[in-house]
């Protein structure tokens, strides 16, 4: 919980910083997919793995798996139309039963109507989304972070013992 | 983000600082330390609790299934050889919790990586070993409390509760009980006397004979209705006043003709009248005739329902064998009940449902939906894959001493798989031994399950040579207790599943070593019971159950209902006899006197009516063949009176001609074609 606590942390200062725009939106596009796969699933063990081994923000992927989760709920009968769409066309149907067959294919239950439907979904959404969410980061910076920091009262905050004391902080422990 | 930069000597420092910092690259090295830290967790994990958690969550699933606490001694699994290895399992007797129902001693198997890595589990052989039954527990088992009841039955309970329906109601175990009131003699004669008055065949005559009064008033109202014989003299007399010779002039004889048509015309009307009535009556009589069958049948109705009132029994050695084998049978038909019940619960639901038939090769296997909470699952499956499940090959064996209860058992089931149709190939159990301790010997059975075809097709077997039968009640009634204090069996059951619906099965018990205690208040019932039962050492119990679930017909069959039969034929049949023709009696001459009378009234009516309809009709149609015969003569005499007429005109015209004349008439006659 604190490591997931953490993550957050980090990727709100993240956010209020000016780097990591890349980072943040591919955690945000990640937690896409992520949050329309069902959590046992060979794809979802994969992303994590790539959270955790590239540079991705790790509090943005939780962030958005975590709200697109319900997004998938919601949308779980649409989903389910477009599997069974997929699943059912004979064209196909050789294909299918190639990767049935195949090793590992299998545990990505790409067999399942909502979970074919849900990865699609996702997968296009998040290609898009990633330039999106890029775009909303640079100009949440440049609309909201730079007109509070021009405020009189964080000005005068960042004045106080307590800012400089968490300055010296960051300094020191990163 | 600059001006905020600015904005302090900390922040410019700060990110100066950063500025010298090399800027990091895309791979998080540093996450390989947590990563590797999680692995071992899961590794840890695995060595030392998961064993345990899946002993736990195995157990807790038994229960759940059973009904009755299932132990396991020991669980252990091995992840690189994909092995598992249970050591006792112990399954309580929920009937005797003390007692297990089922031991096994060891059982192991190992998974095919090949095809966990296709998300299959296939399993080359599983070795059951050391099984043995009813085995003394260490301490109680838990047995699972009854369910609360639901709102709604499930499709599991509405099945369950239409097979003991059906138990009860095929058996009738009082036949003795009505044996023995049947001896004893009832206050009969009363009884028919109060419910004389309630038999509803009686209620129906009153309302055949109300309806048959306001017919016969209708009837002759119609009657009355009808041409009657001044009407049809009228007729005749019109036709007498009509001209039917010596015509003077062609129009003479056109209005004669005129006349009778108007005449034949109105006898037509008449007749047509009649030709209803009559129909319309033998409509009436049609129902009447179809009321009086009704009223026979209701009459035989009654019959059969006084003599149930009375409690007639048949001396029939099938329901005699039912009414002794009634308890006796219950236990195992509660079991095959209990059996179809788990069966319809935990059959995987594919192997309920038909595949499209597959020809040619390679055989294409249409994809397999499975429902899942969430979307449907399809096995994309192919001749020669793995299914999702594939149990090739499960030895079972034990051995007698190994452990008390254990048995002598050696068998196989082969094939326990998702999906018949891939590997093409059915599921086969055969399992034979003895179990001295039980004093089972001859036990083998033999189970197919072939969902391969286009109806999946169950048979199976099964064969106990000997086995020994406990002290148990056959008949526990008021007036009647018969006991069977000790036996020796041999069982035979066999029969087929078809699709799932269509239940086949034969049932053959021989006892042997019989020895039955009996106890009856009837005197006679008691000699009869101590007569049969103290000296046959020997029985069968055959028994067939057909049909398509969840309606199974029962039929019992026993050579012990034979000797029932033959001892009380003699005893019992004068008596039946009485009773029988005291109940003929009554129906004779509540109702079958009344029925002939009203039978005798309806003929007279019926022979009156008819009679007179027909009177009407033969009159009628004589006038109308009269008018046509007048019509005949008046059409010859004009045909006569113009031939010579035209003769005498002839003849004069010769005359005054001469005979050039006469050849020229001849020439002109024949160029005018006469």
């Amino acid at each position: 919980m604190t490591l997931l606590l953490k993550q957050f942390y980090a990727f709100f200062k993240l956010l209020n910083s000016d780097t990591g725009t890349n980072q943040i939106s591919s955690g945000l596009a990640l937690g896409i997919v992520l949050g329309f796969s069902p959590l046992i699933s060979l794809q979802a063990f994969l992303l994590f793995f790539l959270a955790f081994i590239f540079r991705i923000q790790l509090g943005a992927a939780f962030l958005s798996a975590f709200f697109f989760k319900f997004i998938a709920y919601l949308l779980d009968q649409p989903c389910h139309l477009l599997g069974t769409w997929i699943l059912e066309n004979p064209h196909l149907r050789p294909l299918f039963i190639q990767m049935y067959n195949m090793p590992l294919i299998p545990l990505t239950r790409f067999n399942n109507t909502v979970v074919m439907g849900s990865f699609l979904i996702s997968f296009l959404l998040s290609i898009p989304l990633f330039f999106i969410f890029r775009i909303m980061v640079v100009k949440y910076r440049e609309l909201i972070v730079a007109r509070i920091q021009h405020t009189r009262i964080w000005k005068a905050f960042s004045t106080t013992k307590v800012y400089l004391w968490y300055l010296k902080y960051q300094e020191l422990y990163g | 983000m600059e001006n905020s930069a600015d904005s302090s000597p900390e922040n410019t420092q700060n990110s100066q600082t950063s500025k010298n910092k090399k800027p990091p690259g895309p791979i998080r090295w540093n996450a390989i330390l947590p990563f590797t830290a999680i692995l071992l967790m899961i590794g840890l994990y695995m060595h030392f609790f998961f064993d345990t958690h899946l002993r736990g969550a195995m157990e807790w699933m038994g229960y759940k299934i059973v009904g009755a606490e299932v132990n396991i001694n020991k669980l252990e699994t091995n992840f690189f050889k994909a092995s598992l290895k249970i050591r006792k399992v112990e399954v309580t007797n929920s009937e005797s919790p003390d007692f297990n129902s089922l031991e096994i001693g060891d059982i192991r198997f190992s998974m095919l990586w090949d095809a966990l890595l296709r998300g299959k589990i296939v399993i080359n052989e599983v070795a059951v070993e050391q099984i043995a039954f009813a085995t003394p527990r260490s301490h109680r088992g838990k047995v699972k409390p009854p369910e609360p009841p639901s709102k709604g039955p499930s499709a599991v309970d509405i099945a369950k509760n239409e097979a003991i329906d059906f138990v009860q109601d095929e058996y009738s175990e009082n036949v003795l009980g009505d044996i023995a009131n049947i001896l004893k003699g009832s206050s009969a004669n009363e009884e028919l006397q109060k419910i004389q008055n309630t038999l509803p065949s009686k209620a129906k005559l009153r309302a055949l004979e109300e309806s048959f009064k306001l017919k016969q008033k209708s009837w002759q109202e119609s009657l009355k209705k009808l041409p009657q014989g001044p009407e049809i003299q009228a007729l005749g007399d019109r036709l007498g006043k009509i001209k039917t010779k010596d015509f003077k002039t062609p129009q003479e004889l056109e209005a004669s003709i005129r006349e009778f048509d108007t005449i034949a015309k109105d006898a037509d009307g008449k007749i047509k009248n009649i030709q209803g009535a009559a129909n319309a009556f033998q409509s009436d009589l049609q129902e009447l005739d179809h009321s009086l069958k009704d009223l026979d049948l209701q009459i035989k109705e009654d019959m059969k329902t006084l003599q149930s009132h009375f409690r007639i029994p048949k001396i029939d050695p099938k329901v005699l064998a039912k009414a002794v084998f009634n308890k006796y049978l219950g236990p195992y038909l509660q079991k095959l009940q209990k059996y179809k019940n788990m069966a319809y619960e935990y059959i995987p639901p594919n192997l309920l449902k038909k595949e499209k038939g597959t020809d040619g090769s390679p055989i294409e296997i249409e994809p397999k939906p499975h429902p899942r909470e969430r979307g449907v699952s399809y096995e994309f499956g192919r001749p020669g894959t793995y299914p999702i499940f594939w149990l090739k090959r499960t030895s079972l064996s034990s051995k007698v001493g190994a452990s008390p209860g254990a048995g002598d058992i050696r068998g196989e089931i082969t094939n326990i798989t998702s999906h018949q149709k891939l590997i093409n190939r059915p599921t086969v159990m055969n399992v034979e031994g003895d179990f001295p301790e039980n004093k089972i010997e001859g036990f083998s059975t033999q189970v197919t399950l072939d969902a391969t075809q286009e109806i999946t097709a169950i048979g199976y077997k099964l064969n106990i040579s000997s086995f020994p039968i406990e002290e148990g009640p056959l008949i526990d009634s008021g007036d009647i207790n018969l006991k069977m204090k000790d036996a020796k069996g041999h069982l035979q059951v066999e029969g087929t599943l078809l699709d799932f619906k269509n239940f086949k099965m034969s049932f053959s018990n021989d006892l042997t070593d019989l020895n039955c205690a009996v106890a009856a208040k009837d005197p006679i019932i008691s000699e009869v019971l101590t007569h049969v039962f103290g000296e046959i050492k020997k029985a069968n119990i055959r028994a067939t159950l057909e049909g398509v679930l969840p309606k199974v017909n029962l039929e019992v069959s026993s050579d012990i209902g034979e000797l029932l039969e033959r001892a009380f034929n003699k005893e019992l049949q004068a008596k039946i006899k009485e009773l029988q023709d005291r109940i003929q009696k009554l129906i004779d001459q509540e109702i079958g006197k009344q029925r002939a009378e009203f039978e005798k009234q309806f003929q007279t009516v019926k022979g009156q009516i008819e009679k007179e309809i027909k009177r009407n009709q033969d009159q009628l149609e004589a006038q109308k063949k009269q008018v046509e015969l007048k019509i005949d003569q008046s059409k010859k005499d004009a045909e006569n009176q113009a031939q010579s007429k035209l003769k005498e005109a002839e003849n004069a015209l010769k005359k005054q001609i001469g005979d050039d004349g006469q050849k020229k008439l001849e020439d002109l006659k024949k160029k005018l074609g006469f």
